[in-house]
């Protein structure tokens, strides 16, 4: 840790990013972990235990005062594609900041909306083989509708940095390479209540979690 | 249309409502439903208007059509007019390529199927010739590659015109010096079967209809089509997603799909899959024009619709219970308003039908004998 504050003062950020790899590997640890959700639904199962992709679950790590993080946003662009006039896919994850690109790769009319309190947007009708992108200046749920299609429906979880993870069918889950430090561990579920559990890395070693969701109030 | 909305939310809710003996609460979240917010983003019929291109890449047919490997001239397609309305071309003198294409019924012949050589009913419905010049491939399992090619399959074919050989029909056609002029000059040889169908196909590419009103439209007349008609075309490239097949000027993709539903004929029909063999193509069939639909009634490869009507409540359902149906087949919510919308803009689809004089080789020598 020491180390890698040392070498990033003396040689700047391009010799850090060379480095940083090796050297926070070393020092990293994950969060690993169970997810349960209630009445023996399993994680990408809705409330009525139907499998839905929008119903994936999804854990995250939240910085504190004690154990900030500095967000990374990824250089690459979530794609959410309008084909077979369904999203695809139809649960997605971006960090704020990041690109969400949303092709139309139908040869139909689409025009994509949403009226979330995250974001509301409408991104209009474009053809074919064009594409409009998005990005998020806050997190939390963004339901994607489509005004002419009913059916089409996704939801784009935004999150406040690159640490996150898809919750396995099996409720395992892995969040890796966190600093060592207090964080604040965060999941989602679309039709179960927040959920917020301190989590702290130890030095050596990983963390491990058991979140238990409840529904939704 | 915002009660329709308002009454499909309600019943949705019913069933969740029903559906939940969890511990989750009943309530869906409030910003998963619709809440009939998207009618702010409602596409209009002035949006409609203001779209420099439509979806789907709909637009308006070029007024002529041609085959770089079959150079289109007047004496070819005269030539092929004689041929089209010819009986000789059947074993028994019964049958012309018009018996089952008649331009005084759109070009094909009313039947939900066609009826072949002696009367006997076919396993599919009669195409029309109108605008087929326009597909990449023909037939409903797309086995012709092009109208030459498609013309000589039913003037062979057993169950067709049932023509005996291919020498009998050159040596009926020879026996008209007027045919043998006329070969020899388009094509500079005698008749031959390859030659018939060119000139069949040449004939073919004249049988066009491209002055639709939406034909007008496409071409900047906003006045051709109705209000209604604007309101179906948006459906056509929207919610109904027509144009996920039903694409381009001539609104086929030429590709083959499966809608779910051919049970009703005897035998079940593989369609597409019997000329490729590929899994994916059992039961699939090519996408038909959408144009001059109005005339070429009875609908679908096997006829089994009998209107417009019927058509979209088809579509409307999903389609047919297939289990390999097309995955684009969706029950698709339209509204009662929403359907007559869609039935008018199909009708706007239809041009004048060209005019075409029947021509006939002069018969200077007697004809053959039926068999």
């Amino acid at each position: 840790m020491s180390d890698s504050h040392t070498l990033r003062r003396s040689h700047g950020w391009l010799a850090a990013a060379l480095v940083l790899v090796p050297l926070t590997a070393a020092n990293a640890g994950n969060v690993t972990g169970t997810l349960t959700l209630p009445e023996g639904v399993k994680p990408g199962q809705t409330k009525d235990g139907k499998t839905d992709e929008t119903a994936t679950a999804l854990v995250w790590i939240e910085g504190t005062e004690a154990s900030p993080i500095t967000p990374q946003v990824p250089s690459d662009t979530v794609t959410i594609s309008q084909k077979g006039t369904q999203f695809t896919p139809r649960f997605s994850v971006a960090v704020v900041g990041q690109k969400v690109d949303m092709p139309n790769d139908d040869n139909t009319a689409h025009n994509v909306y949403s009226k979330s309190p995250t974001k509301s947007f409408n991104l209009g009708v474009y053809p074919k083989g064009e594409s409009k992108d998005v990005s998020f200046e806050k997190t939390g749920r963004v339901d994607l509708l489509c005004s002419m299609h009913r059916q089409m429906s996704a939801i784009i979880y935004v999150v406040p940095n690159e640490h996150f993870a898809k919750v396995g069918e099996d409720g395992a889950f892995k969040i890796p390479d966190l600093k060592p430090g207090t964080y604040t561990l965060k999941a989602f579920h679309k039709d179960c209540g927040e959920f917020s559990q301190e989590i702290t890395v130890p030095e050596q070693g990983d963390a491990t979690a058991t979140v238990a969701l409840t529904a939704k109030k | 249309m915002t009660s329709t909305r308002t009454r499909f939310i309600l019943s949705g809710l019913a069933v969740a409502l029903t559906g939940s003996g969890l511990a989750f609460t009943t309530q869906p979240a409030p910003e998963n439903t619709d809440g009939g917010s998207s009618s702010e983003f409602q596409f209009t019929i002035e949006m409609l208007d203001q779209l420099p291109s439509l979806p789907g890449e709909l637009g308006a047919l070029p007024a002529s059509v041609d085959n770089p490997n079959n150079p289109t001239t007047p004496e070819k397609v005269e030539l092929g007019n004689m041929l089209f309305f010819d009986t000789r071309l059947s074993r028994d003198h019964s049958m012309s390529c018009a018996t089952c294409h008649d331009p005084n019924k759109g070009w094909a012949d009313g039947r939900p199927l066609a009826q072949g050589f002696g009367g006997k009913v076919l396993g599919r419905h009669s195409p029309t010739v109108l605008n087929a010049a326009f597909n990449s491939a023909q037939f409903w399992d797309g086995r012709a590659p092009d109208l030459e090619a498609q013309a000589i399959g039913p003037i062979m074919a057993t169950g067709e015109m049932n023509s005996a050989s291919e020498a009998e029909v050159i040596e009926r056609l020879s026996a008209s010096k007027d045919y043998r002029d006329r070969f020899q000059k388009v094509f500079g040889s005698a008749p031959t079967l390859a030659d018939v169908g060119k000139a069949i196909a040449a004939f073919e590419r004249t049988v066009i209809s491209t002055d639709s009103r939406f034909d007008a439209y496409c071409k900047g007349d906003k006045k051709a089509l109705t209000d209604s008609e604007k309101r179906g075309l948006i459906l056509f490239f929207g919610k109904a997603s027509c144009t996920q097949c039903h694409s381009g000027p001539n609104f086929s993709d030429n590709k083959y799909h499966n809608l779910g539903g051919h049970g009703s004929t005897p035998t079940e029909d593989l369609g597409r899959y019997g000329i490729s063999k590929d899994e994916k193509d059992r039961g699939a069939f090519k996408t038909a024009t959408c144009r001059s639909v109005d005339l070429t009634g009875p609908y679908m490869h096997d006829g089994r619709l009998a209107t417009l009507e019927e058509v979209v409540d088809y579509y409307n359902a999903g389609g047919g219970s297939d289990p390999k149906k097309s995955e684009l087949m969706q029950p698709l919510n339209l509204t009662a308003s929403e359907k007559t919308d869609l039935v008018a803009f199909l009708k706007s689809l239809t041009g004048s039908v060209p005019g075409i004089q029947v021509l006939t080789a002069v018969d200077d020598a007697p004809a053959n004998e039926p068999e």
